[in-house]
């Protein structure tokens, strides 16, 4: 036996051996070719994506190797997981029947999607959002594709943490991104096309506080690009820089009803040809402008006060 | 065929062959899911773990990785000038297990260049600690790659290497995405680091030594330093210069420190540094930050510590 062969050996034996002490794989693989009763390895992958959640270890991987859509219903995903389509296929998920694409609602985890697509099934049941966040855990969500569903393309609810990167959410019947009471979002070089929001940050329980941050963006059409409410003793804020809205109804919302504090900070951004460049209304609200936004082709005045913030 | 092609032909042929004679390497080796390591690491036949293509390809050449799959069972030492990459549409996996770092770069003088690679750790093996570090005093470009979920660093430059890194993802790493030492240089370009202890740490612990980076075009997200410059040794400079950067939710977004000796600089301009805890923070007698004065700066829980010095527009 050869020093190379015995070597080859060796890893192979360590590989067995992590996977034995385990008994799950640290990736585990799909395709449109496999079978949930198989172990989800390359050579036997499976079919559907709950399988292959079960068979991966915690903080493992699921690939998937080919254009397919690879769920029947609302994905739970339990454990810290990357799931991604390798470049050059489509790995879509869809909601249907009443439920999320994807839901997280456990804490502590750690769950990344990159480069999936998700959106419905057409002519059957409904489905709700893209991805619901419930736990407070930490969502990546890179390269991807959330379209045409009825709810939001990705909904926080409680304390979870969503970044998303270079993705484009489009045509959902709610928010492009919601975040409630407590959520915190970080939302770069992606695109919100024709949502009826782009990113909502409410706040309506005492003491949370929920943030979100759009950088290198753009936000185009439906009602509101970024809207921002807060009606309880709370905080909710988001920050929009280097970002272009345009065409919506209101282009930056800010309001309370009396309680709390919504902030809205703006600097370095395009807002253009929207029916009302800004809105902000109630004790609490106040929009603040680095200055050096562009801001044209407004059909209406801004309804409310901005105020300067200054560069630092 | 034509003199002309037959001229042209025999003329090839042997500048390939004593290309081939003189270097009995390959300008380009490759590895694929189903190959063999006791294959030559042609096209045809392609190796299956990194190091067998590592020894096939000649310094200066190029490794292909054909299709998604993961190349390596240990850490990866590169030895010489290459460039490794997946080839667009595959992911080229590699993983940092068993103690030690999925890359290694100890040698001097090397150019080296990773593209669309992903480099995570190996889910239930003992655990690795670095994506990948490099120690010689040797250029490193990272590009279109993925580093994540790893223990200690993402990519760590101690020496007189120079980094360059672009459009990249880090993210969950034990401690900073980016550390460069002592000497070291980065140049981090439209990146993200997300979830991680830290983003950019520029660190000199040797005298008369400097160390700088620059960072646009990112963002940091999540983490506890943002970008953070320390020296402390004589005569010693840490230089971090922050451009066109969105840091979010970091509780020392721009955080420069010195012991008793040394300077500590970071400059900042047309960023935004919003949602963290302190917007910035001085600390030791070295300490600087320089602001352009056009950053974006808005909910910060706590006031600043330490005072900015304008950096004048030019």
């Amino acid at each position: 036996m050869s020093a190379r062969t015995a070597a080859r050996l060796a890893a192979a034996a360590l590989l067995v051996a992590a996977c034995g002490a385990h008994a799950q794989l640290f990736r585990t693989y799909l395709t449109s070719e496999g079978n949930d009763a198989n172990p989800c390895s390359l050579q036997q992958p499976c079919r559907l994506l709950p399988a292959a959640l079960a068979a991966v270890a915690a903080g493992g991987e699921v690939w998937m190797l080919d254009s397919a859509n690879y769920n029947t219903g609302t994905v739970t995903i339990g454990k810290s997981v990357t799931v991604l389509a390798v470049p050059g296929v489509v790995g879509s998920i869809v909601a249907l029947n009443g439920g999320p694409a994807i839901l997280i609602s456990a804490n502590g985890l750690s769950v990344a999607l990159r480069n999936v697509v998700i959106g419905p099934v057409a002519g059957g049941t409904a489905g709700t959002d893209g991805v619901s966040l419930t736990g407070a855990s930490t969502l990546t969500i890179e390269k991807s594709l959330v379209a045409r569903l009825p709810g939001s393309g990705i909904n926080v609810y409680g304390t979870g943490v969503v970044r998303v990167s270079d993705t484009t959410l489009r045509g959902n019947g709610d928010d492009a991104i919601a975040l409630v009471n407590g959520g915190r979002a970080v939302i770069s070089g992606s695109r919100m096309l024709d949502n009826y929001r782009g990113v909502r940050a409410w706040s309506t329980l005492g003491s949370a506080i929920t943030t979100a941050t759009v950088t290198d963006s753009v936000i185009s059409g439906g009602d509101e690009g970024v809207q921002v409410y807060t009606n309880v003793a709370a905080t909710a804020r988001v920050s929009v820089f280097r970002t272009t809205i345009e065409r919506t109804t209101s282009a930056l919302v800010t309001y309370t009803n009396g309680s709390g504090t919504a902030e809205l900070n703006f600097g370095g951004s395009l807002i253009a040809n929207n029916n009302r460049p800004w809105y902000q209304n109630g004790a609490g609200s106040v929009l603040l402008s680095l200055g050096n936004n562009q801001v044209v082709g407004s059909a209406l005045a801004g309804d409310g006060t901005k105020t300067p913030l200054p560069a630092q | 065929m034509t003199i002309r092609a037959l001229a042209l032909h025999a003329a090839a042929s042997t500048l390939l062959a004593l290309s081939g004679a003189v270097h009995a390497q390959l300008f380009r080796a490759y590895v694929a899911s189903d190959g063999s390591d006791v294959n030559p690491c042609t096209l045809a036949q392609p190796c299956r773990l990194l190091p067998a293509a590592l020894a096939a390809v000649a310094s200066g050449g190029e490794i292909w990785m054909l299709d998604s799959a993961n190349y390596n069972t240990g850490p990866v030492a590169i030895g010489k000038s290459v460039s490794i990459l997946a080839i667009a549409g595959a992911v080229g996996s590699l993983v940092a297990l068993n103690g030690g770092p999925a890359v290694t770069i100890p040698t001097s003088g090397l150019k080296v260049a990773l593209r669309n690679i992903a480099i995570g750790p190996m889910a239930g093996a003992a655990p690795g600690t670095s994506g990948v570090v490099m120690t010689g005093a040797s250029q490193l470009e990272i590009e279109d790659c993925v580093i994540a979920n790893l223990p200690s660093v993402g990519v760590y430059v101690v020496g007189t290497g120079m980094l360059k890194m672009s459009d990249c993802t880090l993210r969950n790493i034990g401690t900073y995405g980016v550390w460069v030492q002592d000497g070291a240089r980065a140049v981090v370009a439209s990146t993200r680091i997300h979830d991680s202890q830290g983003g950019l740490l520029v660190m000199t612990l040797s005298g008369s030594v400097l160390t700088e980076a620059t960072l646009s075009g990112g963002v940091i997200s999540g983490c506890d330093g943002g970008v953070k410059t320390y020296a402390d040794a004589l005569s010693s400079i840490s230089r971090a210069s922050v451009k066109r950067t969105t840091i979010d939710n970091v509780s020392y977004p721009i955080d420069s420190e010195t012991g008793t000796d040394g300077t500590a600089e970071i400059d900042v301009g047309g960023s935004a540094i919003v949602s963290g805890y302190y917007p910035w923070h001085l600390s030791g007698p070295g300490a600087k930050v320089f602001s352009l004065g056009d950053n974006q700066i808005s909910g910060n829980v706590a006031p600043p510590v330490g005072a900015t010095t304008p950096l004048a527009p030019q």
